[in-house]
């Protein structure tokens, strides 16, 4: 069973923001499609890590994690193959309340 | 062929050569001319303060006479003399028009010194008196000015303001004070990504369409500024397909659409509005002791009291042309004389 850790403070940038590609050069569209989609598809299991980072700002966190969800995984699969290692809490309950979200929002899509 | 007389012939001659001077000295004459009516000086108002709804009125008219002048073609010399007052919001407007009017209108835009000390430290501190070729002069000593950082961009790029997250996040009185990163990221990362979301003509050029910010953590509270030249809350609001199916909000004021957008009441009327920066900006303000959290757009103020948890909206007379976001909060007993709170200027970008 293969495993990796990424660190954003390390090996992305210790000063992420931004939704889109298009706010900035360390948003959450890149993070997720340069590091965290590729590092999903080639492992069974995922740790992120949160600490070293000065803030993130709520679009980063839900284009990172919650886009997840829209490029096609599901929100229990995630839940069994994504680990978030962070000291503050605060970002542990918000990364998963977006994943949350985006999987209910993909649900009713599919449903109307 | 009649003879001339001696009287005659001289007048002639003084005649045909003041002809000729005429003739040599006219072009310079005009050139002389058109340079003295090129040239208008503009008295910066002696108070540059956008919060009262007098001042706002005089500060407007004063960005306005420079932009008229300007797109008329003229050259036009600031005038600082009198400028005694530069509030936080008044000089980010200020020093947003001068990104804008030096980009339009290089070459034409010119600065004399104030005669207020204190404002001609602030004038050096912010750059100012260097990007209009005057030589810096004083030292930078006085408590208003030397606590002032001022940065800017055009991206969501949190580096460029990391040292005022990192320096102050563990000072903040606050529960979470390590959220208040996040707080300006996400505020940051929603006027890049919502401020210049449509065009209008009033929009400066797209290079221009950046974000202004001032800090300062003075007396044991910090104080953050951001200003953009953006369509406003309001116009932004307004222009969404979904406000049509909500008529009773057409006739709502600007400061009501302010609060509208800040709590977040778009579930109910479904107002997709610009992203979570200023209802995250006022969930952490809801945690402090004392403070203040202000969003000045278009005509409107929404401003909100931590102490009494008590909310205010105003209306002014003349319309802001962009967003103006006033934050304070306090710091922790003993944590705002530490020696890295008074960065050096090498840091202000």
């Amino acid at each position: 069973m293969s495993q990796i850790m990424i660190s954003i403070a390390s090996e992305y940038s210790d000063t992420p923001a931004g939704r889109y590609r298009t706010d900035g050069p360390f948003s959450g569209e890149r993070f997720r499609d340069e590091m965290l989609l590729p590092a999903l598809r080639e492992n069974d299991s995922v740790e992120v890590n949160l600490d070293g980072v000065v803030g993130f700002g709520s679009s980063f966190l839900e284009e990172a994690f919650g886009g997840l969800v829209r490029a096609g995984y599901l929100a229990a699969d995630l839940k069994r193959r994504l680990k978030i290692r962070t000291s503050l809490a605060t970002y542990q309950s918000r990364i998963w309340r977006y994943i949350e979200d985006a999987g209910r929002s993909a649900h009713q899509a599919v449903i109307a | 062929m009649k003879r001339l007389t001696h009287k005659k012939r001289v007048w002639l001659e003084l005649h045909s050569r003041r002809s000729a001077l005429a003739l040599r000295t006219k072009p310079q004459r005009r050139v002389r001319i058109r340079k003295w009516h090129d040239n208008k000086r503009i008295t910066v108002p002696h108070t540059l303060k956008l919060t009262d709804n007098d001042l706002r009125s005089v500060a407007l008219a004063f960005f306005r006479d420079v932009r008229s002048a300007l797109d008329l073609g003229q050259t036009v010399t600031l005038d600082f003399a009198k400028a005694e007052f530069m509030h936080p919001c008044g000089t980010l407007m200020l020093l947003s028009h001068f990104d804008i009017w030096q980009h339009l209108y290089p070459g034409r835009l010119f600065a004399t010194y104030p005669e207020n000390e204190v404002v001609e430290q602030l004038m050096q501190h912010l750059g100012v008196l260097r990007r209009f070729g005057l030589e810096e002069r004083t030292t930078v000593t006085h408590e208003r000015v030397r606590f002032w950082h001022f940065y800017s961009g055009d991206e969501a790029l949190a580096g460029t303001y990391k040292d005022l997250s990192i320096s102050v996040r563990q000072s903040i009185d606050h529960p979470e004070a390590a959220l208040f990163a996040d707080c300006l990221n996400e505020a940051v990362a929603n006027t890049v990504h919502h401020a210049y979301s449509f065009e209008t003509s009033r929009l400066p050029p797209p290079p221009l369409r950046k974000w202004w910010m001032f800090s300062q953590y003075k007396d044991h509270k910090l104080f953050v500024a951001i200003f953009d030249c953006g369509v406003t809350i309001p116009d932004s609001l307004r222009e969404k397909p979904a406000f049509r199916d909500y008529t009773s909000l057409a006739t709502f004021k600007d400061s009501r659409l302010i609060r509208l957008a800040i709590k977040s009441e778009r579930t109910r009327t479904k107002l997709g509005y610009r992203g979570k920066g200023l209802p995250e900006m006022l969930e952490f303000s809801n945690n402090l002791d004392r403070g203040q959290l202000s969003i000045t757009s278009r005509r409107g103020a929404w401003i909100y009291h931590a102490a009494n948890r008590r909310e205010e909206t105003r209306e002014f007379m003349e319309p802001l042309p962009g967003t103006l976001v006033l934050w304070e909060m306090p710091f922790r007993e003993g944590r705002s004389d530490e020696p890295n709170y008074d960065f050096d200027s090498k840091r202000i970008q």
